[in-house]
C-alpha cells in the first residue's frame, strides 16, 4: 500500500498526463483525501490551460532584422573605440612597468650601497626626494674630519709676497700691448716675477679675471 | 469561433513539436551564413518564446522586446553553440535568464502598492498581491472567462520567481522535467519539488475558481 505522501508526489509528477499507474489508481479509490487532491490538481491544470496562447507580432521578423542590422553597424563603429582603449591600456601598462622597473633598480642600487631605501612614488620623476636621497647615499661614506677638511676653502697663499705666483693668466689682451708691459719685462727682455694682490676678498669681480674690470682692479706689484 | 480557436491552438502545439535534429541542421546552416535558416529558426520559436516570457513577466511589450533580445543573443553566439543539448533547451535558457534579470531589475525599482497595506500577511510573492476574486455577477460568459484568465495570469505573476519559472515551463510550455532541469541548472528532484510547491500556492490563490 502506497503512502498518501508518495501518491501525491506521483500525481504532481504525472500532470499533465491524465494516466496514473495501477497502484496509484487503487490508492485513489480508497483514499478520499488523495482523490480530492488529484481532482484539484487536474482542475488547476485545466485552469492554466485556459490561458490563451500569446503570439509574437507580425512584424517580429522585420524588427529583429532591423535590430540585427543596427547591432552589427554599432559593433562596426565600436571596434575602433575598443582598439583605442586596448592601445591606451597597453601604453599605461608599459609606463607602469617601466616606472616599477626603475624604482626596483634604484632601490637595489641603494641597497647595494648600504643606504636606506627611500620608497619612490610610482610615476614620480627621478628628482623626488627619495631619488635624491638614494643618489646621495651612493657616495662613499666619509668621516666628519674629512668632510670638514673638504668644506674648508683651499687657501694656497694668503701672503702673496711670500708665495709669488709663477705665471700670470689674468689678461686676454696681448701682454706686449698692455700698458703695464714694462712691469712684466725688464730692459733686457727677461721676464719678471710678479704677484697679484687682490684688492679685497669676496668680491664678485674676483671671479671674473678676464674682464676689463678685473684687470683694472688688479694691481701688479713688481718684485725684484 | 470556438472551433477556429481550437485549430489555432492545435497549430500552435504542432509548431512547438519540432524536431531537434532539424533545429541543429538549421543552426549549422545559420553558422555558415545562411540567413534563411536563421529566419526559419525565428519563425519556429518566436511564438513560444514570446508566450513564455509573457507568462513570466505579464507584460506584452516587454515580452516581445525580450524575445527579440533572445534571438539576438542566439545569433551572436552561433559560433559558440554546442549541440550537447536540444536547441529548445538552449533558447529557453537564454529567455529565462533575460526575463529573470529584467524582473529583478524591475523589482529593485518597484513602487509600493497602496493596496498591499490593506491585505493580510500571506505568501510573499514577487509581484503585487491583488484580490483575485470578484463575486459580482457578470452579464456575459465571455467576460467571465476573460476575467478568470486575467486572475490566473495575475496569480501566476504573483508567485515567487523560483516557483513561477518551473511551473510555467511545465504546465504552460509543457516541457518535460529533464529539460526544465537543464534549462534552470537544477536537479530533477528540485524541479519537481518546486513545481509541487508552486501548484500548492496557486491553488490557494485560485481557490474560488477551482
Amino acid at each position: 500500500m502506497l503512502g498518501c505522501r508518495k501518491v501525491k508526489r506521483e500525481i504532481d509528477a504525472s500532470i499533465p498526463a491524465p494516466s496514473l499507474d495501477a497502484q496509484t489508481r487503487r490508492h485513489l479509490k480508497d483514499c478520499a483525501d488523495c482523490h480530492s487532491f488529484y481532482l484539484e490538481r487536474r482542475r488547476l491544470y485545466d485552469l492554466l490551460k485556459e490561458l490563451p496562447p500569446i503570439y509574437a507580432p507580425d512584424d517580429f521578423g522585420e524588427r529583429l532584422r532591423a535590430r540585427l542590422a543596427r547591432d552589427s553597424s554599432a559593433s562596426g563603429t565600436l571596434l575602433p573605440i575598443h582598439s583605442a582603449a586596448t592601445i591606451m591600456f597597453t601604453i599605461c601598462a608599459l609606463a607602469l612597468g617601466l616606472a616599477l622597473l626603475r624604482q626596483k633598480e634604484t632601490n637595489s642600487q641603494a641597497r647595494k650601497d648600504g643606504a636606506t631605501v627611500a620608497t619612490l612614488q610610482i610615476g614620480a620623476l627621478p628628482t623626488s626626494s627619495g631619488y635624491q636621497i638614494a643618489q646621495a647615499r651612493r657616495q662613499p661614506r666619509i668621516s666628519p674630519e674629512q668632510r670638514r677638511r673638504r668644506a674648508r676653502p683651499k687657501v694656497v697663499a694668503t701672503d702673496f709676497a711670500a708665495y709669488p705666483a709663477s705665471s700670470l693668466i689674468l689678461t686676454d689682451a696681448p701682454i706686449e700691448s698692455s700698458a703695464n708691459s714694462a712691469l712684466l719685462f725688464d730692459e733686457m727682455g727677461g721676464v719678471r716675477t710678479v704677484v697679484i694682490k687682490p684688492l679685497s676678498f669676496g668680491e664678485e669681480a674676483m671671479a671674473q679675471p678676464v674682464s676689463a674690470n678685473a684687470r683694472m682692479a688688479t694691481s701688479l706689484t713688481p718684485q725684484h | 469561433m470556438g472551433a477556429l480557436s481550437s485549430i489555432e491552438e492545435l497549430l500552435f502545439g504542432l509548431k512547438q513539436a519540432f524536431d531537434a535534429t532539424t533545429d541543429h541542421r538549421l543552426l549549422e546552416a545559420s553558422r555558415a551564413g545562411d540567413e534563411a535558416a536563421f529566419a526559419e529558426l525565428v519563425q519556429r520559436y518566436r511564438h513560444p518564446i514570446t508566450n513564455y516570457i509573457y507568462r513570466l513577466t505579464n507584460d506584452y511589450d516587454l515580452a516581445v522586446d525580450l524575445a527579440q533580445e533572445t534571438f539576438l543573443r542566439v545569433y551572436g553566439a552561433l559560433a559558440r553553440y554546442h549541440t550537447n543539448f536540444a536547441f529548445s533547451t538552449y533558447i529557453y535558457r537564454i529567455a529565462t535568464n533575460l526575463a529573470i534579470s529584467e524582473l529583478r531589475r524591475r523589482k529593485r525599482r518597484r513602487f509600493i502598492s497602496l493596496t498591499a497595506f490593506f491585505q493580510p500577511n500571506g505568501d510573499s510573492g514577487d509581484g503585487a498581491d491583488f484580490d483575485l476574486t470578484d463575486d459580482r455577477p457578470l452579464p456575459d460568459a465571455k467576460l467571465v472567462a476573460s476575467e478568470r484568465q486575467r486572475a490566473i495570469a495575475r496569480a501566476i505573476a504573483s508567485l515567487p520567481e523560483k516557483y513561477r519559472v518551473p511551473l510555467i515551463l511545465r504546465d504552460i510550455e509543457e516541457r518535460n522535467y529533464e529539460e526544465i532541469a537543464q534549462i534552470l541548472h537544477l536537479s530533477e528532484g528540485t524541479v519537481k519539488s518546486r513545481i509541487s510547491r508552486a501548484r500548492a500556492l496557486l491553488r490557494e490563490k485560485l481557490r474560488n475558481y477551482l
